[in-house]
């Protein structure tokens, strides 16, 4: 199963696309992986079961308030990417306008991964 | 919205074509002028319900993706049905598709499959979600199949029917189609729109990344060839 080392690898992987010719393609299912693995870690720690795929999540309301903002960072990046790649045709162009936006949201999720794993 | 506007709203995919079953999402296109539009569209697609799949394009965005003759707008022109149009919004469509060209992003497409295709295989060494790479795997395939039918000159945008057609084109092994609709369960799954056939198990994800790896092969040699028949671009035949 995904481990935090593996969230952080993975957004490197989807960083390192942002510039590559099938950008939109291969970042839309790099952060679905991503997703993913960081749900699942979320699900885990908060003792529930993982979703399968990836989705909008709710954290338990017992969750800590890092998993709640691990939580929230996922389904912000979930909403933003399925905005900059829709199912019909994943657009360069709109990948590029909104990659500041989406790069934020991972660079503030490296951040509370990096703490939650300094805590754990 | 503003009669004066220019939009237009499309049904495309299973609903547009008539062979939607009880699994089918409804397929809209809506074109419009506005980025902040598109936003306000996303947002009433998701309190509409999981079943309404939007994808919102400005006029700018379409016009460059006609100037590479965009599957998308191929499957638009071929099965898309108006929904409802403001009169310049009919009048622009109208112009973007009649003047389609060629799809010239084929052999990029190609890289970006293996590309996926080897993350799902880099995923495997760490400790991935098998459902989801199965659903990645089956995106790609069904991809894959979309651009093999197209240039080959046998446009189909089904969930199953393109990859269905290329394994009889192909004389690929006729047990594929049938994993083939299987496998897409997990596809389907991840949009809550199906069950899990089964609990997969890594050695499934194993077989079906070998699989894909043959189909992409093959469907690579198709790819040269079509790119050296493309008219080149703003010649008279192009």
């Amino acid at each position: 199963m995904p481990t935090i080392d593996h969230c952080l690898y993975q957004i490197r992987r989807v960083l390192e696309v942002a510039d590559g010719h099938e950008a939109a393609y291969v970042a839309r299912s790099r952060i679905g992986r991503l997703i993913n693995s960081c749900l699942h870690i979320t699900a885990k720690a908060a003792g529930v079961r993982a979703p399968d795929f990836p989705c909008r999540f709710q954290a338990p309301p017992y969750s800590s308030q890092q998993l709640v903002d691990l939580t929230t960072l996922c389904n912000q990046i979930y909403d933003l990417s399925r905005t900059l790649a829709q199912p019909s045709e994943p657009l360069e162009a709109r990948w590029t306008a909104g990659w500041q936006d989406l790069r934020a949201s991972l660079m503030a999720m490296e951040h509370a991964l990096l703490e939650l794993k300094a805590t754990s | 919205m503003n009669p004066d506007g220019e939009y237009t709203v499309w049904l495309y995919g299973s609903a547009a074509r008539g062979d939607s079953d009880h699994i089918s999402d409804l397929d809209v296109f809506i074109a419009l002028d506005e980025f902040q539009q598109i936003g306000e569209v996303r947002r009433i697609a998701r309190v509409m319900g999981e079943i309404w799949s939007v994808s919102a394009y400005l006029w700018t965005e379409l016009e460059g993706m006609a100037s590479y003759g965009s599957l998308f707008l191929h499957h638009l022109r071929l099965e898309g049905r108006p929904l409802y149009e403001s009169p310049k919004g009919r009048a622009h469509c109208a112009t973007i598709l009649s003047s389609l060209g060629p799809y010239r992003h084929a052999k990029r497409d190609v890289l970006a499959f293996r590309s996926v295709l080897s993350d799902v295989k880099e995923s495997i060494d760490f400790g991935c979600v098998v459902h989801y790479e199965l659903s990645v795997i089956a995106t790609v395939m069904r991809h894959a199949g979309i651009l093999g039918c197209y240039i080959s000159g046998e446009p189909k945008f089904g969930r199953l029917e393109p990859v269905h057609r290329l394994v009889s084109l192909w004389s690929l092994h006729d047990k594929l189609s049938e994993k083939f609709t299987e496998l897409y369960m997990f596809r389907l799954a991840a949009d809550a729109r199906a069950v899990l056939p089964f609990e997969p198990s890594m050695q499934d994800l194993e077989g079906w990344c070998e699989t894909l790896e043959v189909f992409i092969e093959r469907l690579e040699v198709e790819v040269d060839a079509y790119d050296r028949s493309l008219p080149v671009p703003n010649s008279p035949r192009a």
